[in-house]
């Protein structure tokens, strides 16, 4: 599945990265780094993560 | 032909919404009715002292995604739960209707606390929760007004850094020895203060406010000065009230549910009558949800933090559906989440875990040159909470410790 995350909107709290920890962390900088393309059973975790981002900033399609 | 099993979420906000969501991805087969005071579909709070003041995030960035399985959710927004019948396991709503159910979510949240002396007809003065709120803020958000805020905790000092940011200029109200001080201890309220002071925000602590003067008209209900219990008078164009919230409950007064301080609940988030049984098939989630969390002690608490109503959510999702479904994962752990929270202030970038408030004391974990820094919060030796400036990916680190005893060479 194909995961994609706003930049303009992203403000990097990283909230995601404790849902989803094998697909987005922060960098050395605490800027946001994600992988574009994830296995399909990572749905759940994704999900959460976009239900946690607090700018509401990630997508995801199958 | 059987009727379906029902299950009413009472509130539209996003626990209400996050609550709908995870019955829908737990598989949830019974009808979804969500119940809404406010007439907007759900929508995210934390950019309405932000983002939403400066319009970096505009009105329709703040509406919740919502799902295309969610369709079948019943929305019925802008009619107000009015009462509770616990026997006849109905809602009444204030348009007159009554809604059955067979399970319960209550998510009504909280509603902004101000002084009954304060409110009435008065063209100036806010308080701020709703986008209608929101709204009205931000058309009067000026540059060159005068806004006085009473109360400094993180709706306070939000305003007050976006109101500096477009021009205005600021007072501060706080009760406190300094801004924060009451959430986050000495070390980062006194960092907020500093930072917030050397932008001109002139911080009056150790005060209330005890009237306010209005105009030579009173007709016009314009507030011109806030006084404060000191004598001094502030002169004001502005006058946010940003002094807590309160739990939205008071439709279920006479229901028989304890609503000592929010919905009282037990580990696995089931309401408690005030008798002390637990109410069958009600639930609590969000703001408004008054738990124990085992991370800190047994003492049930209301957690205003932003993860706190997603995890609610998928608790009381898996407790639905394990008693519907017989071979559904269920938990007997008590609900245990790590509540986060963040502010943005000027520089300031604040991210923390935890419940800092529950600390005794505090330390600082780390500080550097550029003014990041983490502080760690302890009750006993226990790690109780952690906030850090600018150091984000560190204090997640804290996260799976927070609730954990800590060794140190203190006695």
């Amino acid at each position: 599945m194909k995961v994609s995350v706003d930049m303009a909107k992203c403000q990097h709290y990283g909230q995601c990265v404790y849902e989803a920890p094998t697909v987005f962390r922060l960098n050395n900088e605490d800027k946001l780094e994600y992988l574009a393309e994830v296995a399909d059973s990572e749905l759940e975790r994704i999900e959460a993560a976009a239900d946690v981002c607090p700018m509401q900033a990630i997508r995801f399609e199958k | 032909m059987s009727n379906p099993e029902r299950t009413l979420i009472v509130g539209a906000s996003m626990a209400g919404l996050r609550t709908a969501e995870a019955l829908d991805r737990a598989g949830y087969s019974g009808e979804i009715t969500v119940l809404g005071a406010e007439p907007e579909m759900p929508y995210n709070r934390p950019p309405l002292s932000k983002g939403f003041l400066n319009d970096s995030v505009s009105q329709s960035d703040l509406f919740f995604g919502i799902k295309e399985s969610l369709r079948k959710v019943n929305w019925k927004l802008g009619a107000a739960a009015f009462g509770l019948d616990l026997d006849a396991r109905t809602v009444q709503d204030s348009e007159g209707n009554e809604h059955g159910f067979d399970n319960l979510v209550i998510a009504t949240g909280v509603s902004p606390r101000s002084d009954p002396a304060f409110r009435g007809t008065e063209q100036n003065v806010y308080v701020l929760r709703s986008l209608s709120d929101a709204r009205a803020l931000r058309t009067s958000l000026v540059r060159g007004k005068r806004l006085v805020i009473q109360g400094a905790g993180f709706i306070g000092a939000e305003v007050a850094a976006m109101a500096v940011e477009l021009g205005l200029e600021v007072a501060l109200i706080s009760s406190s020895e300094h801004m924060l001080k009451r959430q986050l201890g000495s070390f980062v309220g006194g960092e907020v203060q500093r930072i917030h002071e050397s932008r001109n925000v002139r911080v009056f602590t150790l005060s209330t406010v005890t009237s306010l003067t209005f105009g030579s008209s009173r007709v016009n209900n314009v507030v011109e000065n806030v006084n404060l219990q000191d004598g001094q008078q502030i002169e004001c164009d502005l006058f946010l009230q940003a002094t807590g919230s309160i739990p939205n409950i008071e439709w279920l007064r006479t229901s028989g549910l304890d609503i000592s301080d929010g919905v009282n609940c037990d580990s696995t988030l089931r309401a408690k009558r005030i008798d002390g049984t637990t109410a069958v098939n009600v639930f609590a989630v969000g703001d408004v949800a008054r738990f124990p969390n085992p991370l800190f002690d047994q003492t049930p608490r209301r957690v205003e933090q932003w993860n706190i109503p997603g995890e609610c959510a998928r608790r009381v999702a898996q407790e639905i559906q394990s008693a519907r479904q017989r071979d559904y994962p269920q938990t007997s752990n008590p609900f245990a989440p790590v509540p986060s929270f963040w502010s943005d202030q000027f520089d300031l970038s604040l991210f923390g875990m935890g419940l800092p408030a529950l600390g005794e004391r505090s330390e600082l974990i780390y500080a550097n040159s550029a003014g990041k820094f983490i502080v760690g919060y302890y009750r006993d030796d226990t790690l109780v909470g952690v906030c850090g400036n600018g150091m984000r990916s560190a204090v997640q680190e804290y996260r799976d410790i927070i609730g954990r005893k800590i060794g140190s060479s203190r006695v």
